[in-house]
């Protein structure tokens, strides 16, 4: 099957760009920065964690970590994934995402990770994982699509 | 034909729930942190404002809102009209919760979002919102909640937001 130029196979390491140059992006979204996101790699793939602080707990009887935090670290990890494919020139923006809340947040070490299940032409479509002990037991998924920047 | 359900929180003037909606958000920890404030509660909506900052920026390049900044915003709101969606208020935890941004905004204006009741059932309370800027509706936001409070709990809401 002949392929178009953002059908991009996910195993293509050369497309992507180093976690040096995807950390540099994070200054640029200061929202990422205020929740306490970072980036890690492991293989060769990109896995967002974000710190357990006191300011992003929306539930202080539980305590729990607020829904709209959850779902702007999950937002963020979309964005920061497609930029390490595009090399980050611009910021794409949320089209729209839907979120399945499935387990309370802890204030614990979150992570998540983001499948860019189709890159159209136009738009990119996405799946966002996010969880916090164990990776079968996730704390809330979402998907999306975000438009391509230009 | 309104779809707004009419058994909800009758017996409290809206006074009295905006004074309510104001207590609720203070004791949460990030909206305290993003300094989101109660603008009033009437006609069974709510309406909250993200004041601009800093910290909500997610596109610096541009100085645009992030997109989960608004998402937060719509949580925060919906989740405030569904603890109170009910004759007492009662902890709903978000189930499902999606937003489409059809503008984006502008990092130095205020934010707010209208969330209005749709349909309060025995288990499911059902809430949508817009959010606008300068007057322009820029998202819409649809959020599902679970009523899982039990009598204890609500008492205790109760007392401690209504006063009794």
């Amino acid at each position: 099957m002949k392929s178009t130029n953002f059908d991009i196979d996910h195993q293509d390491e050369k497309k992507m760009q180093p976690l040096e140059v995807v950390q540099k992006y994070l200054p640029r979204i200061p929202y990422a920065e205020f929740i306490g996101i970072e980036i890690l790699e492991i293989g060769s793939e990109f896995v967002f964690k974000m710190r357990p602080k006191n300011s992003n707990i929306g539930n202080p009887a539980l305590p729990a970590l607020h829904g709209g935090v959850i779902a702007a670290f999950m937002e963020t990890c979309a964005i920061l994934t497609l930029m390490a494919y595009t090399g980050g020139t611009k910021i794409p923006k949320v089209v729209d995402m839907s979120f399945d809340y499935l387990r309370s947040g802890k204030v614990i070490d979150t992570y998540a990770i983001c499948d860019l299940t189709r890159m159209g032409t136009r738009v990119v479509n996405l799946k966002v994982n996010a969880w916090q002990t164990k990776v079968k037991t996730p704390i809330a998924s979402a998907r999306g699509h975000l438009i391509w920047p230009d | 034909m309104s779809l707004t359900t009419e058994k909800n929180i009758a017996t409290v003037s809206d006074k009295k729930l905006t004074k309510a909606f104001k207590q609720f958000l203070n004791v949460l920890p990030h909206c305290a942190a993003t300094k989101l404030e109660v603008v009033e509660y009437k006609d069974k909506q709510v309406i909250i404002c993200l004041p601009a900052q800093a910290s909500i920026i997610g596109n610096k390049d541009e100085n645009l809102v992030h997109g989960g900044a608004i998402t937060m915003l719509i949580d925060t709101s919906c989740g405030a009209m569904a603890m109170f969606a009910n004759e007492t208020p009662e902890s709903c935890p978000t189930l499902d919760l999606r937003v489409d941004h059809f503008k984006t905004a502008k990092g130095d204006v205020p934010v707010y979002c209208k969330a209005k009741l749709v349909r309060s059932t025995e288990r499911i309370v059902f809430v949508e919102a817009f959010v606008s800027q300068n007057q322009c509706i820029i998202a819409k936001g649809t959020a599902t909640f679970m009523r899982i409070g039990n009598e204890t709990l609500n008492k205790a809401l109760a007392k401690f937001f209504l006063g009794n």
